[in-house]
């Protein structure tokens, strides 16, 4: 357990950078992987036809979502994660700036682990990132690890 | 008439004739037998005399003597002959005895022979002389016999008969003249009785007969003519005044057949029901039948409305006369060679047995019908299409609200975030003044974001479904009170929220209502060292349009009320006219027309038609009652001239430095009520404190 990775599913460059400025005052920065689409974090998760996905051991601790995501979206990524059962108990985490009730519905309907809204404030955001990272990282008891079939 | 008098006339006359000719007769004959007993004791007294005289010639047969004596006698005229005979029954003088004439006896004998009177009288000496025996049959001397003529007699006779006659004529005559005028008498109160009653007879029930003087039966008569004439003529004015309300009763149920638009048709049965003649019909039947009342009063019905049979209008008919039970039909189609038409038919019979068919052309109708199952079916069409339109423009407006919520604020976080970075990372290198716009960007981003959140409340507001239920009002108010107080531990307020106040909405927008009225009382109250607001029960009805004050020229321009939402019917070419929740019809704002919210400043609600747009799923706004509502507050006020300003979005009144606010919080309150078909509006004045009123449906 010496890695404890975040994977950061965003498209938004700012946003990004923002969440890793964020996690770095939080000094939990080295544990971050970014994708920047729906699609290429489902391929690093669940892997390709030519690149087998993660092991189970070096599975992300937690999944940072947005929703609006170029190619496949937030709730299409949750829902194929939910599917695989490699990926179906990964603690999920939608982060994004829509707080509409259909999509805080469909989100936890789809079994979202929590569900935050970013502040525009920054330091609201820093602050809600920083919890976020203590409360997944270090709090939080991971499940059990999925044995690959 | 005439015979009954000429009856009586001639039973008058008859008999005042026949009692002058019986009562002439018997005189007649009482005269003639006197006359004659006269003339013959006459002729004896006469003849004795004679034969007294002649006893002595006849005993000493003196013929002298016998001629002087029969020469004295026959000076009287009715004497014809004097003949003498002595005792051997010798003509002694005169005239010899006619053959058959009786011989001698000791007593006269009167023999009328050749109309004449012929006396034999027997002469005794004894007659002359007593005898010495007185005893002694007296001694027969002769006899004399008198020839008397009766022609004199008989004149005589003939005289008095003819005085009778005569005076028994006269009798009579003056006994008919008087039986005249006794006729005239009694019959002439009769005759006019008869006159009287024959015309009355004749129907003029208004003559009375005059009623004669005199009491007698005539007069009873007469009055109980007349009592007969009154009593017929009131028991005809009764029958009369029966027959007009008959007549006026069938004349109005004529008039009722006539003026019918059914059709009626009575008609009764023949052969045994096998078909039915026609005995009566309207204007109507004639009309929807094609069937000219000349044509076919006293037809058969196969003959009136050939189409009868064919169509079962006869089998109809013919069922109903059988069991007497009426038969309706809401829709039958008739067709013969003259008409085709759809009728409604109604059959009963009467109880005489007629049967009697209603019937109405009911094509008409059944085009309507059919024009308005078409226009329904169309409307359906377009509602479905409006309606997927709708869909599809919300749909859109949802993605847009999105997109918004998104990627509006992604880049304000951005600005903020990265002016944070430059403010912590790059500090030494700016000055204060470069630090202080720092703060200046994440400021106004952050506001920004705010805006946003409070336009995506708005516009989800506007979308969400309605879930009515009862609300207790004041309940949700003292919920928000305490988050308020709660907000704001150093504000003196008092709250006064009457008790019990319901309404039926739906409870999380109601909730956004009394958070935005009692926010805004809270806020605004804030310069007052001890705020006092209350939330009660108020008027339904809003007060007529106050006429604000000549134009401020340092009002903001009226007619830029900004389209919070970008909603279907604004894009939906030309504005319409949209019927608000509480019945009025208002016009929603256009350019070019800022007296549209200018005009009336006063009156919120229909100054904001924007709002009045239902959301997509609402219900129709029902028809119920309403219940009134206000929020009062002892705050800063405002001028009502800019009221018409109030309920708009983005809309503000205040300075953002005294109070701070987005200008979203009344135009979201005003769609919360308008789409719960309720009404909102506002009072107040500068430094005098709000009201700010709504209607919504009573809760039960």
């Amino acid at each position: 357990m010496t890695t404890k990775t975040i994977l950061l599913i965003e498209d938004n460059a700012s946003d990004i950078e923002l969440t890793r400025r964020a996690l770095d005052k939080s000094h939990i920065a080295n544990h971050l992987i970014v994708a920047e689409d729906g699609q290429q974090a489902l391929n690093l998760l669940h892997g390709t036809a030519d690149r087998p996905g993660l092991a189970p051991d070096r599975l992300p601790t937690l999944v940072l979502l947005d929703l609006k995501l170029p190619r496949l979206d937030g709730l299409e990524v949750l829902r194929h994660i939910r599917n695989d059962p490699r990926t179906h108990r990964l603690p999920v985490v939608i982060l994004t700036t829509s707080k509409e009730e259909q999509d805080v519905a469909a989100s936890y309907d789809l079994g979202v682990n929590s569900y935050i809204r970013k502040p525009v404030d920054f330091n609201q955001f820093a602050h809600a990132i920083q919890n976020l990272g203590l409360y997944w990282l270090v709090l939080n008891e991971a499940p059990p690890k999925v044995t690959a079939p | 008439m005439s015979s009954l008098r000429f009856r009586i006339l001639v039973a008058l006359v008859g008999t005042a004739f026949l009692l002058a000719a019986l009562l002439g007769f018997w005189h007649f004959r009482h005269l003639r037998h006197l006359v004659t007993r006269t003339f013959e004791q006459t002729s004896r007294l006469f003849t004795v005399q004679i034969a007294r005289q002649a006893l002595a010639p006849l005993f000493t047969e003196n013929r002298e003597q016998l001629q002087a004596l029969a020469s004295q006698a026959l000076a009287i005229p009715s004497l014809r002959s004097i003949t003498f005979l002595n005792q051997e029954d010798r003509v002694l003088l005169g005239p010899p005895l006619p053959a058959d004439s009786p011989g001698p006896a000791s007593h006269a004998h009167l023999l009328e022979r050749d109309n004449g009177l012929l006396i034999l009288e027997p002469v005794f000496l004894t007659a002359l002389l007593p005898g010495p025996d007185p005893t002694a049959p007296p001694r027969f001397v002769g006899r004399v016999v008198l020839a008397f003529t009766l022609q004199d007699l008989h004149q005589e006779v003939a005289a008095i008969r003819n005085a009778v006659l005569l005076a028994e004529l006269l009798f009579a005559v003056v006994a008919s003249l008087l039986m005249l005028a006794l006729e005239r008498w009694i019959s002439r109160p009769l005759l006019d009785l008869i006159d009287k009653i024959q015309a009355i007879a004749r129907g003029d029930l208004s003559i009375r007969v005059v009623i004669p003087t005199r009491s007698g039966e005539i007069t009873t008569l007469c009055l109980s003519v007349n009592q007969m004439a009154d009593a017929l003529q009131q028991h005809t004015v009764r029958l009369e005044s029966m027959l007009d309300e008959r007549t006026l009763a069938v004349q109005k149920l004529r008039s009722l057949m006539e003026n019918m638009s059914n059709g009626v048709l009575v008609c009764e049965a023949v052969d045994e029901g096998a078909d039915f003649l026609v005995q009566d019909l309207n204007h109507a039947a004639e009309r929807i039948g094609h069937m000219p009342r000349g044509d076919v009063l006293g037809r058969r019905l196969t003959e009136a409305l050939p189409g009868a049979g064919p169509t079962g209008l006869l089998a109809t008919i013919q069922g109903v006369w059988r069991t007497g039970t009426s038969e309706h039909a809401a829709e039958f189609f008739y067709e013969d060679p003259r008409t085709r038409a759809w009728w409604e038919t109604f059959v009963y019979r009467l109880p005489s047995g007629e049967v009697v068919t209603v019937f109405d052309d009911i094509s008409g109708r059944k085009r309507i019908e059919e024009s308005w199952r078409r226009f329904n079916r169309e409307l359906d069409q377009r509602v479905r299409d409006r309606t997927a339109q709708l869909e599809v423009a919300n749909r859109e407006l949802e993605a847009f609200s999105y997109s918004v919520s998104h990627d509006l604020r992604a880049p304000l976080r951005g600005i903020d975030g990265w002016s944070l970075a430059l403010l912590e990372d790059c500090r030494d290198r700016l000055d204060d003044q470069g630090r202080q716009y720092l703060d200046r960007v994440r400021a106004e981003a952050q506001r920004m974001g705010v805006l946003i959140d409070e336009l995506l409340q708005l516009s989800r507001v506007t979308r969400s479904k309605l879930e009515p239920s009862t609300v207790d009002l004041s309940e949700t108010a003292r919920r928000v009170i305490a988050r308020l107080q709660e907000a704001n531990p150093d504000r003196q307020m008092d709250f006064e929220v009457e008790a019990g106040l319901r309404a039926r909405g739906d409870p999380l927008l109601l909730e956004i209502v009394l958070t935005n009225l009692l926010g805004n009382a809270c806020k605004f109250t804030a310069p007052r060292p001890r705020a006092r607001i209350e939330f009660r029960r108020g008027p339904v009805t809003a007060p007529p349009p106050v006429q604000a004050g000549p134009p401020d020229r340092h009002r903001p321009a009226p007619a830029t009320i900004p389209d919070e939402t970008p909603g279907p019917t604004d894009q939906a070419g030309p504005p319409t006219a949209t019927v608000e929740p509480p019945g009025r019809v208002a016009l929603p704002p256009q350019a070019g027309l800022p007296e549209a919210t200018d005009a009336s400043p006063a009156t919120a609600p229909p100054a904001n038609p924007t709002d009045s747009f239902p959301g997509p799923g609402d219900p129709p706004a029902p028809v119920t009652r309403l219940a009134g509502f206000f929020v009062r507050d002892n705050g800063v006020g405002f001028d009502m001239a800019f009221a018409g300003k109030l309920f708009g979005a983005f809309q503000r009144l205040h300075r953002s430095s005294e109070f701070p606010g987005t200008g979203i919080g009344l135009a979201t309150v005003a769609r919360i009520i308008h789409r719960h078909g309720g009404r909102v509006w506002a009072d107040s004045r500068p430094d005098g404190g709000a009201t700010f009123h709504f209607t919504i449906e009573e809760g039960t």
